[in-house]
């Protein structure tokens, strides 16, 4: 593809891609390498991105993997997505900023403790925004699974959140 | 919103069910003063996911410096390397290899069918000595017996002189 089209539609993913190459490889460095391989990738392989159904999965498919291979090279395990969501509470009143940034930090937590697959599910669809289908694509799951994986993910962040609320005791950590 | 109405939203939404416009009717719902343990753990989730995200995490740099490999690769790009090219190239180097090698095959058989009339010589001089001696025994053999032939016949001379000089003593006496 042309360089006009790569600006177009291809470099606007970068951010999202990032984070979601971050939540597995958890190194700034290494996600960002990831990402500018992905991107090449996508230039290389792509002649008219008008012909792919979406981008979007198509590049994240691609990260996934290859945020993979390098955890396996490395000898490293699937981590939790802690520190690559910079949630920001933009409410005016601080008091009210500081109990979100704790309650970020709370939900954040427990989704870290869900199976790789949910974590994986709740947050292409969450927090990225993902349909099924697309997330069915980049996982290379039934979409039938998907939809199982995401209700086990948010009955688990239900649960704990009122768990949580209800007694002030994180059975997150 | 009432609150069966918001009771059934919210289910929905933990089961991983409800639509984009049913979910925009939720939010607006769960602003309501008193809400149950499960919306409240909803509310929290959702404020969650809708605080924004930090925009642009990898920043200019990163854009520019991708777009200077693609100017690179783009100039380098003379003969499209992918592997069906490649493919072709290697069994094309093969074919001529072995057609080399075939032809270097022949070559050599028709240097070693060379020597062959000097084989025959070698295998003449061989055949033409065998039968010499084969003769030469004969030719002893024949000598022999004509050489027998002849004292056979010395033999008899002198048996008849024996006879003969035995009867004249015999007469005289």
């Amino acid at each position: 593809m042309s360089q006009e089209e790569f600006i177009e539609h291809i470099l606007p993913l970068k951010n999202k891609v990032y984070r979601f190459v971050l939540s597995y490889l958890h190194r700034e460095a290494e996600a960002k390498d990831v990402v500018q391989e992905v991107l090449l990738t996508a230039w290389e392989k792509i002649k008219d991105p008008n012909s792919i159904k979406s981008l979007d999965a198509w590049c994240m498919t691609l990260a996934r993997n290859k945020s993979l291979n390098l955890l396996k090279k490395k000898g490293r395990n699937y981590l939790d997505i802690s520190d690559q969501y910079n949630l920001i509470s933009r409410d005016a009143n601080p008091l009210k900023q500081t109990e979100n940034q704790e309650s970020f930090q709370k939900i954040k937590a427990i989704i870290s403790t869900l199976p790789q697959q949910q974590q994986e599910v709740i947050r292409l669809r969450d927090m990225e925004g993902y349909s099924y289908k697309e997330i069915a694509q980049i996982l290379k799951l039934e979409m039938n699974h998907v939809k199982v994986l995401l209700f086990r993910a948010r009955k688990r962040v239900k649960e704990e959140l009122i768990r949580e609320n209800d007694y002030g005791i994180s059975h997150a950590r | 919103m009432e609150s069966h109405m918001l009771d059934k939203l919210t289910e929905k939404y933990w089961q991983g069910e409800v639509s984009d416009a049913e979910l925009q009717q939720l939010k607006e719902g769960l602003q309501k003063a008193k809400l149950s343990p499960d919306q409240l753990a909803l509310k929290e989730y959702l404020a969650f996911l809708d605080q924004p995200k930090e925009e642009d995490v990898l920043g200019k740099d990163f854009d520019h410096m991708l777009l200077q490999k693609i100017s690179k690769r783009k100039k380098r790009e003379i003969i499209p390397l992918n592997w069906r090219n490649m493919a072709a190239a290697f069994l094309l180097l093969c074919g001529l290899g072995y057609g080399i090698n075939w032809s270097l095959n022949q070559n050599v058989e028709t240097i070693t069918e060379q020597p062959q009339p000097a084989k025959k010589t070698l295998e003449g001089n061989l055949a033409f000595n065998e039968v010499r001696d084969a003769l030469l025994l004969l030719s002893e053999n024949l000598n022999q017996g004509l050489e027998h032939s002849r004292l056979l016949g010395e033999f008899h001379k002198t048996k008849e002189v024996l006879e003969l000089t035995k009867d004249q003593k015999d007469e005289s006496n």
